[in-house]
């Protein structure tokens, strides 16, 4: 009879890391070290810096772990590091862009063209989804964080709210935005295809 | 149920966490609206683009040696 493994929690290899055990440091890379990475690469779209900012948070797990007051909440603190390490990079490079265009955008619905309905070979094409980029690279630094933690990560807003120290409506506020913002690009782009009413005849 | 209402609550409506009754009126909102539709299509639209256009990325196995390396000389250098 095959005996099933019993997975560690997160907690419990916390507090070994605490008390100095390099196996569980060794463990938590391996869970973490794809997230981080992840989470870096697509906040600053730089795989350099995407392992450099990796490598500065798992020192910083090493020298901080001990002021983690609360064990179970390791996961969220590991991202808000890994956000922060982005954020320092991307000032460093001034890669965060005028956000005067935020303040502008409202729930509109006034969208006259359903672009939804084209094919995938248009909504995916390399085109589109440098526009998206591009729209998410101008997003304002928490927005940008929010949109990529939740609609690329796929984190819940809890998570999110922990991770960046907000709170839950004001996750959920930021990331609404963030979306309208990548709408109207996305709808600006695909607005070419629209056929003119009553031209097709 | 208005326009203003439906657009502000499109995150609770695709996360699933509105009460059945609420749920009810936003359809019947959308069947009736059709910019509202038409909000709600590509509102949602952007959301599965976003997770879709993005490249998957993980840590390549050289990465990780580099990664593991550097942290054990940290480790060690800390004791």
């Amino acid at each position: 009879m095959v005996k099933s493994k019993k997975v560690i929690s997160d907690a419990t290899l916390v507090q070994r890391i605490k008390l100095g055990d390099s196996t569980s440091l060794e463990e938590i890379v391996r869970r973490y070290s794809d997230k981080v990475y992840s989470l870096a690469y697509h906040l600053t779209r730089d795989t350099s810096a995407a392992e450099e900012i990796m490598q500065e948070v798992f020192v910083t797990l090493i020298s901080k772990i001990s002021s983690l007051e609360k064990n179970s909440y390791f996961a969220t603190w590991l991202y808000r590091v890994t956000t922060n390490a982005s954020y320092g990079f991307l000032r460093k490079e001034k890669k965060f862009t005028d956000k005067a265009h935020v303040e502008h955008i409202e729930d509109e619905q006034t969208l006259s063209y359903d672009w939804s309905s084209l094919p995938d070979d248009i909504l995916l094409s390399e085109e589109s989804s440098t526009i998206l980029h591009k729209a998410i690279d101008s997003l304002p630094e928490t927005m940008r964080a929010v949109v990529v933690m939740k609609d690329v990560e796929g984190l819940k807003n809890e998570e999110i709210a922990q991770a960046m120290d907000l709170s839950i409506p004001a996750v959920k506020s930021r990331l609404h935005r963030g979306r309208l913002i990548l709408r109207q690009a996305l709808s600006d782009y695909y607005s070419k295809y629209a056929q003119p009413e009553g031209g097709s005849a | 149920m208005n326009c203003k209402k439906c657009a502000a609550i499109m995150e609770d409506y695709l996360e699933n966490n509105l009460p059945s009754e609420i749920l009810i009126e936003v359809h019947q909102h959308l069947d009736s609206c059709d910019q509202c539709k038409i909000f709600f299509n590509t509102y949602r639209l952007t959301v599965t683009l976003s997770r879709k256009m993005q490249e998957p990325c993980c840590v390549a196995p050289d990465m990780m040696e580099r990664l593991k390396a550097f942290l054990f000389e940290r480790l060690n250098t800390e004791k």
